[in-house]
């Protein structure tokens, strides 16, 4: 009798340490690119500020990590998470860890799968978001700096993945998302793949487009953002010169501009960011005055983005790089 | 009219004023004729500013008045201008406004919708500051005048505008007794060469016994006696209407009424 | 027998001249003005070049051009219109409610503009999905009924329909209608910079289309408020004594009220709210050279369309290519000037 019941708690034991182990074998792995899915590696060299001091890697949790509100450790695979930020919300989605989000906010509108509920993004709420009964809470925004510390309250571990400066800091924290939800493997997928998308378009930009200048527009009061963003640090290399940085005098990075100064530095590409909010198109920038002797109006080199795609620093960045090259090339031939 | 030999050109008819039900005003009834003085007498609060406003647009519950024989309910804004014009208890010296455009301001029922000045009315302005000795005084500030200067300047506009009826409340209202006098006086002279009608509310006794040709006494919004001041400025009537310490004197075949306070007190 | 009314009292042409003068020359200074350099021979050739039966090559290429013309001039325009408008507006306010300190929007037309602009933000669909661009109509509806709410409120007092009670309710009116606005931004927080921005007052996005949207209304405007201006001066003794002259005081305040803040729905729906000029023009106006609005009123117009121009320039250049809202240097440059006039003059009262 012992002796069975030995065996049968041995058999329990290996398969449950088969079961914890198959994690990542079951992640899809990106279909196109060969990836390091080793999943002894620790994290790619990419990651900046955001350090991940783990007991295991992917094999297992808990999971401590160093977010920028502060460590957090994260007791269990989540499997109910919360996202009340867009952005994360695609990155979630992108790396496999879609099945375990059950809820998402209003504004979270890709992909058209995700769970979305209404839960603000802007003006969150502690008891709307603990009404899903979350295990893990991914927000860009705390607004009084009241709710991370509401939730850990009530003992929900929350991260805070607010707009990052530059391309690296978008990709150190698609990773530590893996890491908190147990999807490692899949983030530095996701990483390494955007990444090479990235480089590829540029790639294709001709020598005769450097040195071309751009204007970005946020809204049609005509907020503008300089090469010091985040957006900015994603044209970074495309090498063209962003019309804004002269205005900025305060290094803000979101200057506003006077139709005087665009229409003065008549910019090779206008790129509206303004499409989905503001209706702006091409068309409704060439009715503007004045604006028709810019060279770009006159040439329709105006690339109209989506307004989501253009504001997230999710995987899509690598949708915006491909876009503009497209809009460089177009020029480029244009001015042959 | 009664014999006093002038012609009806005012009839205040059971004039009552009401408000919330409680007449402050209730069936006054007399008549003032052209080129008369009439005096509105009574203690504070008996309702004598309330009845003269009546006669320039002021509230009216019940009765009316006329002027030469059209009632007032049918005379409107710039009409009844032409017939009455009226002095308060305080006017208003605007600051900044000159002595010339106060008076400019009498000839504004005289002109059209937007109360522009024609030459005429300059002219006659003119000749009003030169009759009351004004004209050194036509570019002074109104506001920066004494009491005595604004109680002629005052006199100028309502020469300006030319009505036949000057309704005035309380013409002498913290003046001494010099300056009422004069002020008294130059009113008088202004009836008599205008031939205007002049009907004052008027707290001395003594004064409206010497200036008024006739006068009304008001209590409680009541008319208590109309006739010359022989006839309504009685001791027994005063001290009823007043109080028990009125005394009328006769100086010269003037009446005097003063308040004499108890022997035993003096 | 003299026929004029004494030398002091006369609006004296030179006044007029004077202010004009200094209207012209703040066009003329702003034109020069921008982020965009264009060389002053340049600004002038083609102005001229633009008077009839005049040809000149101003040297300018096609863009330089645009920027003078379809940037610039629309522009300084509207601030030549806000300015005057908002002016005389707020002469006519004071001269109705015998208040120095009154302006445009003492019954509640800011208040209701900021609500309309509020709610056209928040709630209004895209102004490109339109026909007409939602925010300034709502602005100027707004306008209007926070002064029409005013007046309800203020006749609804059974014994008083005097001015102060008018003021009164207008006061109550504005808060309501601030506070309205407030709750509407905090449910609304994104819409906050957006609201602010309007708020505070702009002319950068000034078109001709704007000009020519405002033009009727402040045309209408400026022509009653200018032909009421006597009438201003006789219910400055009152209401019982105007009433005594064979003025309805009521009615002309009505009036007045009605067409002033017409004049000032249209130019805060393009403009947004840009304050103190409706109370420091007209009041420096009348320190200056006295206080009958025979004088105050075409002189205030003059001025203020200069003194918003003034301030347009100002509020490009003094950090550029950065543009201080308008209503900010307004205040600024607004109030010491007055204090400076208040204590070189002889004092004012109310």
């Amino acid at each position: 009798m012992f002796y069975k019941l030995t065996l049968l708690v041995a058999a329990l034991a290996l398969l449950a340490a088969a079961c914890g182990g198959s994690n990542d074998a079951t992640d899809p792995p990106p279909p196109t690119l060969s990836t390091s899915s080793s999943t002894t590696s620790a994290p790619a060299p990419t990651s900046t500020t955001l350090a991940v001091t783990t007991t295991t890697v992917d094999s297992g949790f808990p999971v401590t990590i160093d977010a920028p509100n502060g460590r957090v450790t994260i007791a269990e695979r989540p499997m109910r998470i919360v996202s009340i930020s867009p952005t994360s919300t695609e990155v979630l989605f992108a790396i496999g860890a879609g099945d375990q989000v059950v809820a998402v906010d209003s504004l979270s509108n890709y992909p058209a799968d995700a769970p979305v509920s209404d839960l603000s993004a802007f003006s969150p709420s502690v008891e709307a978001i603990a009404a899903y009964d979350p295990d893990l809470v991914v927000l860009s925004f705390d607004p009084d700096a009241g709710l991370i510390p509401a939730l850990e309250a009530v003992g929900v571990p929350a991260i805070l993945h607010s707009g990052p400066s530059t391309v690296d800091g978008a990709y150190a924290q698609w990773e530590q998302l893996g890491v908190a939800t147990g999807n490692t493997a899949g983030a530095l997928a996701v990483v390494a793949a955007t990444a090479e998308a990235i480089d590829a378009a540029y790639a294709t930009i001709p020598p005769e487009a450097e040195g071309m200048s751009y204007y970005w527009e946020l809204d049609p009061t005509l907020f503008s953002l300089t090469s010091a963003t985040f957006v900015g640090d994603v044209l970074a290399g495309t090498r063209m010169a962003n019309i804004a940085d002269d205005a900025d005098t305060d290094g803000y990075g979101y200057p506003q501009l006077t139709a005087e100064y665009v229409i003065g530095a008549n910019p090779d590409l206008i790129m509206l960011a303004d499409t989905l909010c503001c209706g702006q198109t091409a068309a409704t920038v060439a009715e503007r005055p004045g604006w028709d002797t810019m060279t770009a109006v006159d040439t329709g080199q105006i690339i109209e983005l989506n307004d989501d795609a253009a504001s997230r620093w999710g995987p899509r960045i690598a949708l915006l790089a491909d876009d503009i090259v497209g809009a460089i090339l177009e020029l480029v031939s244009a001015n042959a | 009219m009664k014999d006093t030999g002038y012609e009806t050109l005012v009839s205040f008819d059971a004039v009552t004023v009401a408000y919330n039900g409680s007449p402050v005003v209730d069936d006054v009834s007399f008549e003032v004729g052209k080129g008369e003085w009439f005096g509105v007498l009574g203690p504070n609060g008996a309702g004598k500013s309330t009845l003269l406003r009546t006669a320039v647009g002021g509230t009216i519950t019940g009765g009316g008045i006329s002027i030469a024989g059209s009632g007032m309910h049918a005379v409107q804004g710039k009409s009844r201008a032409h017939l009455v014009a009226y002095v308060p208890q305080r006017p208003v010296f605007p600051i900044g406004m000159s002595v010339f455009d106060y008076a400019l301001l009498g000839r504004t029922p005289h002109m059209g919708p937007l109360a522009t000045e024609s030459r005429s009315d300059v002219t006659i302005v003119w000749e009003v500051l030169a009759s009351l000795g004004l004209t050194s005084f036509a570019e002074r500030d109104v506001a920066s005048l004494s009491g005595g200067e604004t109680q002629r300047v005052s006199m100028a506009r309502v020469l300006a505008q030319r009505a036949p009826v000057l309704v005035l409340d309380e013409a002498t209202a913290a003046l001494d007794i010099a300056s009422q006098h004069e002020v008294l006086e130059l009113i008088d002279s202004i009836r008599i060469e205008n031939g205007i009608a002049v009907v004052s509310a008027m707290h001395d006794l003594t004064a409206a016994a010497q200036f008024c040709d006739r006068v009304a006494l008001i209590d409680q919004g009541r008319l208590r006696g109309v006739g010359s001041p022989k006839e309504v400025l009685r001791e027994d009537l005063l001290r009823e209407v007043f109080e028990p310490t009125v005394r009328v004197i006769d100086i010269e075949g003037s009446q005097v009424i003063v308040s004499m306070r108890d022997k035993e007190r003096r | 027998m003299n026929a004029a009314r004494p030398a002091s009292t006369r609006l004296r042409w030179w006044w007029v001249v004077g202010a004009a003068g200094l209207l012209v020359g703040s066009v003329i200074v702003s034109l020069m003005v921008g982020s965009f350099s264009i060389p002053i021979g340049g600004v002038l050739g083609s102005v001229v070049d633009r008077l009839p039966f005049v040809s000149v090559d101003a040297g300018l290429d096609d863009r330089a051009e645009a920027i003078l013309w379809q940037v610039r001039m629309p522009r300084i325009v509207l601030g030549v219109i806000v300015g005057a408008t908002l002016s005389a507006a707020g002469a006519a306010y004071q001269g109705v409610f015998r208040n120095p300190l009154a302006d445009p929007y003492l019954l509640g037309a800011g208040a209701g503009a900021g609500l309309g602009a509020t709610l056209a933000i928040a709630y209004g669909p895209d102004s490109a999905g339109w026909l007409i661009d939602p925010l300034p109509l709502a602005a100027f509806v707004g306008a209007i009924v926070g002064v029409v709410l005013a007046y309800v409120l203020g006749y609804s007092v059974r014994s008083g329909r005097t001015a102060v009670t008018l003021i009164l309710a207008g006061v109550g009116v504005a808060a309501f209608l601030t506070a309205t606005q407030t709750f509407l931004q905090q449910r609304n927080s994104e819409t906050l910079r957006e609201v602010y921005g309007w708020i505070l007052g702009s002319l950068a996005t000034g078109s001709w289309a704007d000009v020519r949207l405002v033009v009727p209304y402040v045309v209408i405007s400026l022509v009653v408020v200018f032909a009421g201006r006597r009438l201003m001066d006789v219910l400055a003794v009152g209401d019982v004594e105007a009433s005594s002259l064979g003025v309805q005081p009521r009615r002309v305040r009505l009036v007045l009220v009605a067409f002033a803040t017409l004049g000032t729905a249209a130019v805060v729906a393009v403009s947004g709210l840009i304050g103190f000029v409706g109370i420091i023009v007209p009041h420096t106006v009348r320190i200056l050279t006295g206080a009958s609005y025979r004088i105050i009123v075409p002189l205030s117009i003059l001025v203020g369309g200069a003194f918003l121009v003034i301030a347009d320039v100002i509020a490009r250049t003094v950090q550029s290519p950065y543009e201080v809202p308008i209503g900010v240097v307004t205040a600024f440059i607004g109030a010491p000037f007055f204090a400076i006039v208040l204590r070189t003059s002889k004092g004012v009262g109310s």
